[in-house]
């Protein structure tokens, strides 16, 4: 419904009377909107004034825009290599080919399951865990394009649309100019054999429409008066996160039917909790590296502490930790006989190495890797070259790509990998602990952050890992139901005889 | 140069040998080390995300004439995530924007009416 119709027109036209439900719920939605949104529109007539441009009245009726035969004639006499839609309504006909490669753009849903619109709305009125976008080369057919590259993101739990569009929109603002790149670095045939292989349509309709009035009651009523009767009742509950220790078990990689069975819980001290454990051996001893964070100032610091026999932890204390710094995922690993550490500090917007100068409890930084917010950094040697995976985080890590770059020395220069994206799939595209070699193979955990953030996490065998390519293959899914009455896990590490997994548990605000 | 970057198909036949170096920048490049028209120093737009890892997109080391892009829109006002895929072709060293087709505005009665009007248009 375009603005600016007037009141008569609403109450008098039946069609647009029964989207008013869906208008009311947008109107409050915009109040629900945060900060930064991606669709938050602005004058981009200084972007653009530079650019040769002409005005084309498309014809058609309703929904389909074809463009008349001179339009088309100036804009194949500019002999583009690509189009990108930005504006009009559904594209039919000659300005489908009026460029080399086609007309690029975006759709706003995971065209196998959702075609239509409006975009990242029935995902959350069917409760989807994915909310995705694909860039899509465009055919006569909606929605049903050559899908030249796919990102998922988790469904947000909100009833806001606009929360809902905030990471899939920002997460997939940069699959124009990839899958540019990619064009002009490798050609056509390349983009084209990369592109998504076509899958059956998966979606409950055949085309997704504006809610009517009654589907939007059908949705909306039942949870609104749950939430008004819940509400007196409301208690704060929180996911708290746990540490687990295991002992002389064997190795999750080693059984791969194994639940975990005998992991230990630690309680973190009230006002706190502990996650993401990395685990070391030093002058004989086990030491566990994992985050402590403060709810209070929801700051995290990296504590350490030496594992008991009795899989307890001896004394934790801080060993990184810096004012007004979250540090969190201490990814500790040793280069030789040095002991070093990769912190997870976004907030600085750069990747630093630590160097253990006094162990446990003294680290100094000796090198930045990289500039830019990443999470979950993991890095390993293997075939005399340093590797490194990370996850961005910009605007947050819920719009995360994983990255691989490889360098010579461990300081860098670190190099950006041309198989890059490694995984643009929430349900893979962030370390769950250190990349590590069984004896047999280099196994990468990650973590599946749908339908809740560190969910769980999965065992990957990385089947090969050079300067021009990377590939990987999931051997266990690890979900958190086996461990019992844990809602969430998203970190393993282990060395021989000792291994150490987080998990979340549901909390009473006055518990913690 | 143009560069060989396997397809998902290739990858699980390649040996695991190491090929040639992808000539890609390097973390620390500065305008210096790249071409003047496009710096990759960091920069911030307003209220837009970094570009510090979109950033790795925008260069391309192929001996290629660039791509020749048009755009269409449906005016100079665009969101933000339309206005950040511009500049990320604008700011690449392999891509130049030679049209922008803009949809014809159609003329629309000034709005009139009020706070139910605006809620149910509120689209």
């Amino acid at each position: 419904m375009a603005a600016g119709l007037d009141v008569s027109r609403t109450l008098t036209d039946a069609k647009l009377r029964s989207h008013t439900l869906y208008n009311l719920y947008l109107h409050f939605d915009r109040r629900l909107k945060p900060k930064n949104h991606p669709l938050d529109r602005e004058e981009c007539g200084n972007l653009l004034a530079s650019i040769e441009n002409f005005e084309v009245e498309p014809m058609g009726k309703k929904f389909v825009h074809r463009f008349p035969p001179e339009a088309i004639d100036r804009i194949r006499a500019k002999e583009l290599d690509v189009l990108v839609r930005f504006g009009f309504n559904i594209l039919k006909g000659d300005i489908l080919t009026a460029a080399r490669y086609g007309v690029w753009s975006f759709h706003h849903g995971d065209n196998d399951f959702y075609r239509g619109g409006p975009p990242h709305f029935w995902e959350l009125w069917e409760q989807a865990q994915l909310s995705g976008v694909i860039l899509q080369m465009l055919t006569e057919e909606l929605d049903a394009g050559l899908v030249l590259c796919k990102s998922l993101f988790p469904t947000q739990a909100t009833l806001s649309v606009s929360v809902n569009r905030f990471a899939p929109y920002w997460g997939a603002s940069d699959l124009i100019i990839r899958k540019l790149n990619e064009l002009h670095r490798c050609g056509w045939e390349h983009v084209r054999q990369n592109a998504v292989p076509p899958a059956p349509y998966r979606g409950k309709c055949k085309i997704y429409r504006t809610p009517t009035n009654a589907q939007m009651a059908r949705w909306l009523v039942p949870v609104l008066l749950k939430k008004a009767v819940q509400r007196p009742f409301r208690r704060e509950i929180i996911s708290h996160w746990r540490i687990g220790i295991r002992r002389n078990g064997k190795p999750l990689f080693e059984e791969l039917n194994s639940n975990l069975e005998g992991v230990r819980w630690l309680e973190s001290p009230k006002g706190h909790f502990w996650a993401d454990p990395f685990v070391v051996e030093h002058d004989g001893k086990v030491w566990a590296f994992f985050e402590d964070q403060c709810y209070a100032t929801r700051k995290g610091l990296i504590a350490c502490a030496e594992i008991a026999k009795g899989q307890t932890l001896i004394s934790p204390a801080p060993c990184l930790q810096a004012p007004g710094r979250h540090f969190s995922y201490p990814y500790v690993f040793r280069d030789g006989g040095e002991l070093l550490m990769i912190p997870e500090a976004r907030d600085s917007g750069t990747i630093e190495l630590y160097r253990c100068a006094d162990f446990p409890h003294k680290w100094e930084r000796c090198a930045l890797l990289l500039r830019g917010k990443y999470v979950d950094t993991s890095v390993w040697n293997d075939a005399g070259l340093w590797w490194m995976l990370t996850t961005s985080a910009d605007p947050d890590s819920r719009a995360g790509t994983l990255f691989l770059f490889f360098a010579e020395q461990l300081t860098g220069p670190w190099r950006f990998h041309p198989a890059n994206p490694i995984s643009t799939d929430v349900r893979n595209n962030r370390g769950a602990g250190r990349v590590f070699f069984d004896g047999k193979r280099w196994i990468r955990p990650s973590q599946n952050s749908s339908p809740v953030y560190g969910h769980s996490f999965t065992l990957n065998e990385i089947g090969m890992v050079s300067t021009t390519g990377y590939a990987e293959q999931a051997i266990r899914e690890f979900d958190p139901e086996v461990l019992g009455g844990i809602r969430a896990t998203h970190t393993y590490n282990w060395v021989p005889g000792v291994e150490l997994i987080d998990g979340v548990v549901a909390r009473r605000g006055d518990e913690i | 140069m143009t560069e060989k970057i396997l397809t998902r198909r290739e990858i699980p036949a390649l040996q695991k040998t190491n090929v040639p170096v992808f000539a890609g920048f390097e973390l620390g490049a500065t305008a210096s080390t790249t071409s003047e028209k496009h710096s990759f120093e960091m920069q911030t737009f307003a209220e837009r995300p970094a570009i510090t890892a979109r950033a790795w997109w925008r260069y391309s080391g192929a001996d290629r004439p660039p791509l020749r892009i048009g755009l269409l829109l449906d005016g100079p006002e665009l969101s933000n995530v339309s206005a950040a895929a511009i500049e990320d072709i604008q700011a690449s060293n392999f891509a130049t924007i030679e049209l922008a087709v803009y949809r014809k505005s159609v003329v629309t009665p000034h709005p009139r009416g009020g706070r139910f009007r605006r809620v149910t248009n509120a689209h």
